[in-house]
């Protein structure tokens, strides 16, 4: 107690009370020595912690799928001479195995047999276009009948409306006469009714008889009958000229509908140019004396013709282009989608150091291979059949507005989205944070992501970053060097 | 020496009269209360964070209508807060510094213009000059809520909205150190003025040898009480100052998120330790002013 009571009491000296001032003198210098120095550690913590990420803004283009695929180089396929049929070869001036150049005589034909052939075609070419101007003149014809057709039925449909009418009017008159006898048989009833209530005791005065009445009675019988005939007789009217007008509008109908398409002159207008073209292949064969040439360079495969046989409508040779090879490579089902007839292709064989620019894609059929696809190259016979090589296929998507690295978009789950910087004023100043924009992904390639979602062109988003950031991150955007 | 140590026990013990034992455990209860907040927070400040969560939650989370707990001694103390405050949070001390010019520059303008302005109302016997302080205490009673407007206006019009100077300026001409300086140079005895005008000094040295020195405690006082007004100044910096990084500490806790309690917990502790270091240097003057300003004419 004693203790406590001195303490409680206690009063320190001034020189003490001195030293407390001085020693908190000394202590404040040290909190601020110490508080420069957790200054300086805390904003290398801070650097050190905040990831630094390098970004790009988004852009308008498109995106470029590039398929790359081996393949091997193929002879081309045979082209085929075509001649006239039905002809007679004289000589054949080539044998299979034969190397022939554009323009090399290959076979004559008699010509001799052309001649007759040409004019049976001209003949037939005439009678065809005979029969063309004569459906031609029918079809004019057929066209007339049918203008005068309707006109005379809207002219019976004219005169009908107008006699209905008048009959009508006919039906109506005996109505209302019919009408006026009723009632004037009626009112000679009532007269006789009202004399016979009247002057009932002086029935037998002899004004009205027994008789007279009975007939005024069976006066008024036959006007109401005569009534009711003449109102079945005006309505029978009425529906035989509503009848007449619907046949005349119909007749009209039927008039007016067009024939059914007469394709005649259409076949016979193909006809006429198949013979042309048959025609043609003559007039050039007894222009050249019969003579057949080489269109292409290349390799006589295959010889139909024969000295003395006539000619059928197949091809009569076959020549191997010796300048054009084809290159065949396979494709996925899933590369097929980019991979398309007239692209463009990169290709280089092996062994080679360049590549070769300017070739397009041929063809792309279903392989033999299940679900993969046969691309065909034409391309220039520069090296060997079975040559193998690369051939690299691109395509350019559609336009987009919004495309940024696929390094930038993320997943999360199925929703997609991307980090945007945004800068936001705090206590350290500028800062920069990342935000989550979440994006419909619309394609994609190995390094671009075309994408919709609230981004503009001008925002900054995070390509790449040291570590994983999320939403609401504090971020650090590397210096430009 | 036993004998005379108990009788010395003995005198003591009866020398305390029990009515001035009971008349000091009210004042002891009193500032007991004062000392809680103290307490819970150094307690709090060695909390972590599921700790303090666990122990607000039932009056912080959304929909409950409880009452928070609070103990005087953490569980499981860790010192987590203070180093993620003090290695973690360069914003803190961006604060803290903005805080220390704001108060230390507004004190050295104080001396600059307030010292002086004490000075001669005091020494003065122009009406002018009576006139003038009235106006001075007059303008010293408005808080600064009722000038607000009129300070925003002002602020405006001149640019300095949004710079430190906004609160720097106002503070520095400040009514309040003049005030309390003038007690204390009003009490310097005229007869020593005479006696330096006779030795032939000018106003100048009489200013500096004999007000100045004479006038120390009354200046070490404004100055103390100017430090712990501006380092604590909240009204000011929340309405002049826009730009996040200019704002001084005061403005940092009300920044922390209810899942940072722990560290909001330590940089109380740390931004109370300034205030703590300047009152106990100045203590003496500071009771000397408090006296001094409590003093009417």
């Amino acid at each position: 107690m004693n203790l406590l009571t001195t303490a409680w009491n206690y009063q320190p000296p001034i020189e003490i009370r001195k030293s407390v001032k001085q020693r908190a003198i000394s202590a404040m210098v040290w909190l601020l020595a110490l508080m420069l120095c957790f200054t300086l550690i805390s904003r290398a913590t801070s650097s050190m912690t905040v990831p630094i990420v390098e970004t790009d803004n988004p852009s308008r283009g498109s995106i470029t799928h590039t398929v790359t695929v081996d393949g091997v180089l193929e002879t081309a396929r045979d082209t085929g001479v075509v001649v006239a049929a039905d002809a007679v070869v004289q000589t054949v001036n080539v044998k299979e195995g034969d190397t022939v150049a554009a323009g090399d005589l290959l076979f004559t034909y008699d010509t001799k047999d052309f001649n007759r052939q040409i004019s049976e075609y001209q003949n037939e070419l005439a009678q065809i276009n005979t029969r063309i101007s004569s459906y031609q003149a029918q079809q004019t014809l057929d066209g007339e009948n049918r203008e005068i057709a309707i006109k005379r039925a809207l002219e019976d449909l004219e005169t009908t409306g107008w006699a209905g009418d008048l009959d009508i009017q006919i039906a109506e008159e005996r109505v209302r006469a019919a009408a006026a006898q009723v009632r004037s048989a009626r009112d000679n009833m009532d007269k006789y009714d009202g004399i016979r209530r009247s002057e009932y005791d002086d029935y037998d005065d002899g004004e009205y008889t027994e008789a007279e009445y009975n007939a005024f009675r069976s006066e008024l019988r036959q006007a109401q009958i005569a009534y009711d005939e003449a109102v079945i007789e005006k309505e029978k009217v009425l529906a035989e000229k509503e009848k007449a007008i619907l046949d005349a509008e119909r007749t009209i109908e039927d008039t007016g509908r067009p024939d059914a398409p007469d394709s005649s002159i259409d076949l016979a207008r193909l006809e006429a140019q198949s013979i042309n073209l048959k025609l043609a292949v003559l007039y050039e064969a007894v222009a050249n004396n019969g003579e057949i040439y080489a269109p292409i360079d290349g390799i006589v495969t295959r010889v139909e013709a024969g000295a003395g046989k006539r000619t059928t409508s197949e091809a009569a040779l076959f020549i191997n282009n010796a300048e054009a090879m084809d290159f065949i490579a396979e494709v996925s089902k899933e590369e097929k989608k980019y991979v398309n007839a007239g692209n463009t292709v990169t290709m280089r064989m092996v062994g080679e150091t360049k590549d070769i620019q300017g070739l397009s894609i041929t063809s792309v059929q279903p392989s033999s291979t299940p679900n993969a696809y046969r691309v065909t190259i034409e391309m220039p016979a520069d090296y060997l059949p079975g040559t193998s090589g690369t051939v690299e296929i691109k395509q350019k998507s559609k336009t987009y507005d919004t495309v940024v690295p696929l390094s930038a978009l993320h997943a999360d789950g199925s929703q997609y989205y991307v980090l945007r910087v945004i800068e936001t004023e705090t206590s350290l100043g500028m800062e920069c944070f990342a935000e989550r924009v979440d994006v419909t992904l619309q394609e994609k390639n190995e390094t671009y992501a075309a994408v919709t979602g609230a981004l503009s062109n001008d925002d900054e988003i995070i390509s790449s970053a040291g570590s994983s950031i999320t939403d609401g991150d504090k971020v650090r955007l590397r210096e430009e060097e | 020496m036993e004998v005379r140590i108990t009788r010395r026990f003995k005198d003591t013990f009866h020398s305390i009269p029990i009515k001035e034992t009971l008349l000091s455990i009210f004042p002891f209860i009193l500032s007991l209360m004062v000392w809680l907040p103290l307490a819970f927070l150094l307690g709090g400040s060695l909390m972590g964070q599921w700790e303090i969560k666990e122990l607000l939650d039932p009056a912080l989370a959304a929909g409950k209508d409880g009452y928070a707990d609070w103990r005087f001694l953490p569980l499981y103390p860790t010192l987590r807060p203070y180093v993620e405050l003090l290695f973690d949070s360069p914003q803190f001390f961006v604060m803290f510094w903005n805080s220390v010019k704001l108060a230390v520059g507004s004190l050295i303008g104080q001396m600059l213009v307030a010292v002086p302005a004490a000075w001669w109302f005091a020494r003065t016997r122009a009406k002018i000059g009576k006139w003038l302080f009235t106006l001075y205490i007059v303008l010293m009673l408005m808080p600064f809520q009722v000038t607000m407007v009129s300070s925003y206006l002002v602020m405006d019009k001149t640019g300095l909205m949004n710079t430190h100077w906004s609160i720097l300026l106002p503070a520095v001409f400040s009514t309040f150190p003049v005030f309390i300086m003038y007690r204390f140079f009003k009490a310097i005895p005229q007869a020593v003025i005479e006696a330096a005008q006779i030795d032939g000094s000018g106003s100048l040295r009489i200013f500096f040898d004999i007000g100045l020195p004479m006038g120390k405690a009354g200046i070490a006082s404004a100055m103390v009480l100017g430090f712990l007004e501006y380092w604590n100044l909240i009204e000011q910096p929340m309405i002049f100052l826009k730009t996040k990084s200019l704002w001084p500490l005061s403005l940092f806790l009300p920044e922390i998120t209810t899942d940072k309690l722990g560290l909001s917990l330590a940089a109380s502790v740390i931004t109370l330790l300034p205030s703590v270091i300047v009152f106990l240097i100045g203590q003496n003057y500071l009771e000397q002013g408090i006296v001094g300003s409590s003093v009417k004419e």
